[in-house]
């Protein structure tokens, strides 16, 4: 098999997750400080935990604008995501039932998948909803206050975010079965052979087209 | 140790503000110069630097006279407090003495108890980022002191003492008041698992800024009692899952390596090895 790279994401969309990457993990640390107590030996580095909650503000503000400047810019890019994510098929189904083995590394026949697969679909909506609820309560409370019911929401979907995240990391960095796909994160591109193999439907696409 | 509780007669109070001043005088609060508020009321609300304040009520005598009801406004220390409920990093605690009290390094002025509070009591401190609010003056009633505000009550409108005999006390002063008010009553003895502050009222609570029913919003709890407990333990699972599915695939990945080394002959060093000798 040849060793052709293949074009995955573009810069703009690099910068956009990498952005809204940095600012998640940044407000899923300080965040963590109200919520539970087992990183507040991190506080220091803050300036106490009311420092981790001025840093969480900046931070949240970045994670707007991760989430703003795409759309702003590049509309299209955004909506064709949001638009294949929304899409969950039947291969996408199949992906699912086959993710056990994926998640401890078994390699496992899967139905060919489209330019996202139904995991990375599965991990967008879980963003989108929970990112935009997180956001809604986030500049509730910011703006007028906490009241009786944004904390609460707020803090349920931070749970469900970051598990979301930690599996998608997990995934991208550790998991030998999947992590060749952080280089499309990071450079961009990624060999040819791995989009056969996990994108198949995708690379049929284009490439048939391409030939034809 | 009994639990305390201060008597506020609002039948016997002059409004000489006494003490709203030497709330101020012990806690080493600065003044403060408010707006005016349209009466002879000196500031509209308790604050981060006010923690006790005389509030007005002009109220019509069936008479016709106008007659002036004066209630000393400060927390509760309730029995059953939600501000402590809702506190995300354990910085209210309540002592045996009755009284709610903040710790310090624990508070970081996030309001989560603010809206919690049926009676309006914490004040967000948004320059040191602290919540701030009567303190039933712990540090002098945990001395055997009597609180500040009620040293320096002249007409016994203030009364300290453990919270049955305040609970005794205010039904005979009750009994006075009725004389003079015929709607008088109680408030506070079965509010919230009971108050710290038992009030005899001249009239019905609600003319006097006291919730009638105070309830406790029902997301209350929620989120010390659910959310936190079982987000933790879902992140602590997520993080131990990917941990060992991490492991396992590593095992995995390095028996492949081995089997195929073998397959192939050994490993690189050894096939020289084998070539040398």
């Amino acid at each position: 098999m040849s060793k052709k790279m293949i074009e995955r994401f573009s810069p703009a969309v690099r910068v956009a997750h990498w952005m809204y990457a940095i600012s998640f993990i940044t407000l899923a640390i300080t965040g963590y400080m109200l919520f539970g107590t087992k990183l507040d030996w991190m506080a220091p580095m803050f300036g106490g935990i009311e420092g981790a909650m001025v840093v969480h503000r900046v931070a949240g503000v970045f994670l707007i604008a991760a989430i703003v400047l795409p759309l702003l810019m590049r509309p299209k890019d955004v909506f064709a995501w949001l638009g294949e994510s929304i899409k969950i098929t039947s291969a996408d189904i199949g992906f699912l039932k086959t993710f056990p083995h994926k998640l401890l590394g078994i390699k496992k026949e899967i139905p060919p998948q489209g330019f996202y697969n139904g995991g990375e679909k599965i991990n967008s909506l879980i963003q989108v909803v929970s990112g935009l609820v997180l956001i809604t309560t986030g500049l509730i409370m910011w703006l007028s206050g906490p009241g009786t019911i944004a904390p609460l929401l707020h803090a349920t979907f931070f749970v469900i975010a970051t598990c979301g995240a930690i599996g998608h990391i997990y995934l991208a960095l550790l998991n030998p079965v999947s992590n060749e796909s952080i280089n499309a994160m990071l450079h961009g591109k990624v060999s040819e052979k791995y989009m056969i193999e996990n994108h198949g439907q995708w690379y049929n696409d284009v490439y048939k087209a391409e030939k034809n | 140790m009994v639990r305390m509780a201060r008597l506020i007669d609002v039948t016997r109070c002059t409004a000489c503000r006494g003490c709203q001043v030497t709330c101020k005088d012990w806690n080493q609060l600065p003044g403060e110069i408010g707006e005016f508020t349209g009466s002879y009321q000196s500031h509209m609300d308790n604050s981060p630097l006010r923690w006790t304040m005389i509030k007005f009520f002009e109220e019509e005598k069936s008479n016709g006279d106008v007659q002036w009801v004066f209630r000393k406004h400060s927390c509760n220390h309730c029995g059953d407090p939600g501000c402590l409920k809702a506190c995300p990093n354990n910085a209210l605690a309540k002592s045996e003495l009755g009284a709610v009290y903040r710790i310090e390094e624990n508070c970081i002025g996030c309001g989560y108890c603010v809206p919690f509070c049926p009676f309006d009591i914490p004040k967000i401190d948004e320059v040191n980022e602290k919540m701030k609010k009567c303190t039933f003056c712990i540090d002098r009633i945990a001395n055997d002191l009597r609180p500040a505000c009620e040293k320096t009550c002249m007409p016994g409108a203030i009364m300290y003492g453990s919270w049955d005999e305040m609970s005794a006390l205010a039904d005979k002063r009750l009994e006075a008041a009725q004389k003079r008010f015929p709607n008088a009553q109680i408030y506070g003895k079965n509010e919230l698992g009971g108050l710290g502050n038992i009030y005899v009222l001249p009239d019905g609570p609600q003319n006097y800024e006291l919730p009638v029913n105070p309830t406790l919003a029902p997301t209350l709890g929620m989120w010390k009692d659910i959310v936190q407990p079982f987000g933790n333990l879902a992140i602590a699972a997520t993080l131990i899952g990917t941990g060992l599915a991490f492991l396992f695939t590593r095992r995995k990945a390095f028996v492949n390596v081995e089997s195929s080394k073998l397959a192939e002959g050994g490993y690189h060093d050894e096939q020289k090895n084998d070539r040398a000798l």
